[in-house]
């Protein structure tokens, strides 16, 4: 007997010791849902203090409704009703000493074997797990939105390019469903010619050479319209061993048009200019035309007069007809020269030499000049570089600036009428300079020089030193005026030489 | 070459217009000296010369109307037959006024 005392007193005290350092809180309650037993886990979570609320009803440990709903909950289940905790355990709220309300986990236990029965419940704090789910979500809910909110295309892949989550800015982008969308991969929106440099760069990417890629790419639209995107993709993470890769897509198309329209409205200006240009050779060139018309006219009316007579010489006959053929082909010659100057072009960028550049423009400047007895002498500077360059557009910048000078020095002598033209390596690439003999320019004019609707001449629009200098300036270039040392204008025009740096691969 | 010749010089920079011009005076049974400047007619022209000129307004060194006004300094009597291709009513004006026959 007090050995068997002694074995459950040593069992009381295990079992004591099991409850008092558990980590979930444990209550034992009697069948009215009064505390019997109230361990110091428990007292941590509620702050309670177990002589304090051994022998208070459990309902003090909840909140309202469930408080006073307790015992109602207790004499169903007495009664026979079916558990609805007991056994099962759930989520509750549980309610502190100082009043706070937290979440809780309860698992409900039925101490059958002592009688009256009893219910054991073992309450863990899930407050803090609870915040940190309502912060992850928080912050998911916070990517979301910035993915969904987001005003460029955004995704995330497979590392095999197919395609996890979209944004709705991508999918209105492509014009394409989102379960569409997520059928496809990277490469089946882009364009055959495109594929192979994403392949390129996706196999960087996935091999881990590099983090992350930026493209320009030709996209199509479910429409079949082209899109010029930029792709910036990268590893999530840094490492393609995470397995997903992060995409940001940027629709360029826009741009594009808008350069586009931009340089297509400055060809128009160009145009302009060269049509202006040359009506102020106008005079000029007519004479230049009409010299080969009246020498043909006259060898005909010659050839018909002397055939008519009787007296003419097959030998004198067949130098007449190859004079008037020579003629032709001059008067043709020049309006080849002009047709070739004034046409309307795509305005596509050659890599020439600016020497021969300057050389063709003289073919058609020496018409002008020879009518206004101005003698032009160059001095062009062999193994210059190439320069990337719309020769027409460059062409029409050397006329400009020869017609100018030109102008300038109509009221000096003949023999001063001297424009120089030299071409050299300067310090800011090829450059090419035009010194004439004339007054230069008045200092009061100076700073409006390349500003359009500036002119001096009578008849001048004011365009064509602003048209050649924005003309230089999309070339990347600089137009610039100096005084020649002898007092005359000197305008020099620097190009960079060489190719410039791509916009991009494609 | 008698002084009851006449002659028709052509003065023309032009080389073209020059010849052409040249042939077709001859064509019509006229003897014809072409020059490529008025400097190099002005050397030859001396005032007992007959005939007429036909004159390029527009050439370097010495301009036609210049050419008209030493042939006046120097008392040569030749009618002056002008051809420009880019003439306009002052020009013509000033070599009417200076004797010109006429302004082609």
């Amino acid at each position: 007997m007090s050995a068997s005392s002694t074995q459950f007193d040593e069992m009381n005290a295990r079992f004591r010791g099991v409850i008092d350092a558990a980590v979930d809180g444990i209550i034992l309650i009697d069948e009215r849902g009064v505390i019997e037993t109230f361990n110091p886990a428990a007292e941590r979570i509620f702050g309670w203090m177990a002589e304090e609320v051994i022998g208070k009803n459990v309902s003090s440990l909840m909140p309202e409704p469930d408080a006073h709903r307790h015992d109602g909950y207790l004499k169903n289940y007495l009664g026979g009703k079916p558990a609805q905790i007991i056994g099962i355990g759930r989520e509750v709220v549980g309610r502190r000493r100082n009043g706070e309300l937290f979440p809780l986990e309860l698992a409900v236990g039925e101490l059958q074997r002592l009688q009256p029965r009893r219910f054991v419940g073992m309450v863990r704090d899930i407050s803090r797990r609870r915040a940190m789910e309502q912060a992850l979500a928080a912050r998911e809910q916070e990517l979301r939105l910035m993915f969904d909110g987001a005003p460029i295309g955004m995704f995330t892949a497979g590392l095999d390019g197919s395609f996890n989550e979209v944004n709705p800015a991508l999918i209105t982008l492509l014009g394409y469903s989102a379960p569409a969308l997520l059928a496809m991969r990277c490469a089946d929106l882009t364009v055959e010619a495109d594929r192979a440099l994403l392949e390129r760069c996706y196999g960087q990417l996935v091999s881990g050479l590099h983090p992350s890629f930026n493209c320009r790419l030709r996209w199509l639209r479910s429409d079949g319209a082209a899109l010029t995107v930029e792709l910036h993709a990268a590893v999530a993470g840094g490492s393609p061993s995470t397995g997903f890769i992060i995409g940001q897509v940027i629709d360029h198309s826009e741009q594009l048009r808008s350069e586009l329209e931009s340089r297509e409205a400055r060809e128009r200006l160009a145009h302009v200019g060269r049509v202006t240009t040359l009506g102020e050779m106008a005079s000029a060139i007519a004479h230049e035309i009409n010299q080969p018309l009246t020498a043909i006219a006259s060898y005909s009316q010659a050839c018909i007069r002397l055939m008519k007579q009787g007296t003419a010489e097959p030998q004198l006959l067949l130098e007449s007809l190859q004079a008037i053929a020579a003629q032709a082909l001059r008067a043709g010659d020049v309006v080849k020269r002009i047709r070739g100057f004034v046409g309307h072009r795509d305005g596509g960028r050659e890599t020439v030499s600016l020497n021969d550049v300057i050389t063709s423009v003289l073919e058609l400047a020496a018409i002008d000049a020879a009518a206004n007895q101005v003698r032009i002498s160059t001095a062009l500077a062999a193994d210059l570089p190439q320069v990337l360059v719309d020769p027409v557009q460059i062409q029409q910048v050397c006329l400009n600036l020869i017609r100018n000078a030109i102008d300038a020095m109509l009221e000096l002598a003949e023999r001063e009428r001297v424009l120089h033209i030299e071409t050299e390596l300067g310090e800011e690439g090829v450059q090419a300079v035009f010194t004439d003999g004339g007054p230069g320019v008045a200092s009061a004019m100076r700073e409006r020089l390349f500003q359009p609707f500036q002119t001096t001449k009578a008849e001048g629009m004011g365009m064509g030193l602003s048209i050649s200098f924005s003309i230089i300036a999309a070339h990347g270039g600089s137009l610039r005026y100096t005084d020649a040392p002898q007092g005359g204008a000197r305008f020099t025009i620097a190009l960079p030489m060489g190719l410039p740096v791509a916009l991009s691969s494609l | 070459m008698t002084t009851l010749t006449q002659t028709v010089f052509v003065v023309d920079d032009d080389v073209a217009v020059r010849q052409s011009l040249a042939l077709l005076i001859r064509s019509m049974g006229l003897a014809v000296e072409a020059f490529e400047s008025a400097q190099a007619f002005l050397e030859v022209c001396v005032p007992a010369r007959a005939g007429c000129v036909v004159l390029d307004i527009r050439m370097p060194g010495i301009s036609g109307l210049e050419m008209q006004e030493e042939l006046q300094r120097r008392a040569i009597g030749l009618p002056v037959i002008f051809i420009t291709g880019h003439g306009d009513v002052s020009m013509a004006v000033r070599a009417m006024k200076l004797g010109a026959v006429d302004f082609i």
